[in-house]
């Protein structure tokens, strides 16, 4: 999903890079509410997670890969304000360090996969796992079914970048293709690769939240709080 | 919130352990799950391809590629990175 130097014009790249800087500036703002001495080193463990997940390609189709974008993931394990900043990071290394993705498209980028790839996917997993949670409870059963929301909201993530790419490529493109025949081709093979990563998120969600509850963003206020009774309550 | 020495040194200690293995995960992936990585193009490459957009990107020249060590040392400099950035906003205790 990397977008390379010359496929989007000077003076889009440009709007795509200040509005990537205007994200990250707002996104140092918000990340201050969601990191605290607990969680602060679990951003580091995502993005490093995430890093390697993005040089993993899985096959999708004859000839075609895909991989991690890990917008959905990092949302709901450390937020979507630390997710941006996360995804930034990788960005930046990768763009720097190993030309995977352009300089010039790095606010595209950063854009497209820190910015659309995460809030989609996080307010996705939003609404899934309220409804789900609601659901769960009204049968008796209250389970927030977090991973499978996660998954959910990570399907949608990618299809969700893929489009914003379309669209940005209407405006700003380098070559001459209508946008429905660029939309329903990136859509389309999109929503393939949006399969392995709700798998890789629902995975992995799973895996933190059984070790570690307490500290994935995505579940607070959804897990059922362990309350303290004291002996005399108990008894009484 | 206040902890009792004991309590508090355990979860640290815990929250060490399960840390080192949320990284050794990472360097999984990276050095042993990702040689099976498919080589073939990703999906905006292939949209690309196929419909004429693909000769509009000016191939960069990378520092690195993602080999062995170079992939470690990518993996090492996202970790110092986003752990200084988010140890540096994060709100602090007391």
């Amino acid at each position: 999903m990397h977008v390379p130097d010359g496929f989007i014009s000077a003076p889009w790249s440009l709007a795509t890079g200040v509005v990537a800087a205007g994200a990250v500036a707002l996104a140092l703002r918000g990340a201050r509410r969601e990191l605290d001495d607990r969680t602060a080193p679990l951003a580091g463990l995502v993005a490093t997670f995430v890093f390697a997940g993005q040089m993993v390609n899985f096959p999708v189709a004859a000839g075609t890969s895909g991989h991690l974008l890990g917008g959905a993931l990092a949302a709901v394990l450390v937020g979507p304000w630390t997710a941006t900043l996360c995804l930034t990071v990788v960005l930046l290394v990768q763009a720097l360090l190993f030309a995977d993705g352009g300089l010039t498209a790095l606010g595209t980028n950063v854009t497209l996969m820190g910015v659309i790839g995460v809030w989609v996917g996080y307010a996705v997993f939003r609404v899934t796992a309220r409804a789900l949670t609601a659901a769960a409870t009204r049968h008796r059963r209250p389970r927030p079914f977090i991973p499978v929301a996660a998954g959910v909201g990570a399907f949608a993530s990618v299809p969700a970048a893929a489009a914003g790419f379309a669209l940005l490529f209407a405006v700003g493109g380098t070559a001459p293709i209508a946008l429905s025949t660029l939309l329903s081709a990136m859509v389309g093979v999109h929503l393939a690769i949006g399969v392995g990563e709700a798998v890789i998120t629902a995975l992995v969600v799973g895996s933190v939240l059984a070790v570690r509850p307490d500290l994935v963003h995505g579940a607070r206020g959804l897990l059922p709080t362990p309350t303290l009774v004291s002996h005399a309550e108990a008894r009484s | 919130m206040s902890h009792s020495p004991e309590v508090s040194a355990t979860t640290t200690r815990a929250a060490r352990t399960w840390w080192a293995l949320g990284l050794g995960i990472a360097l999984l992936v990276t050095g042993v799950i990702s040689r099976f990585a498919s080589s073939a193009p990703d999906g905006l490459e292939r949209v690309a391809e196929d419909h004429g957009i693909a000769g509009q990107a000016v191939e960069s020249v990378g520092l690195l590629s993602y080999e062995g060590a170079t992939a470690l040392l990518g993996l090492g400099l996202v970790l110092v990175l986003t752990s200084a950035l988010s140890w540096t906003v994060r709100t602090r205790e007391r």
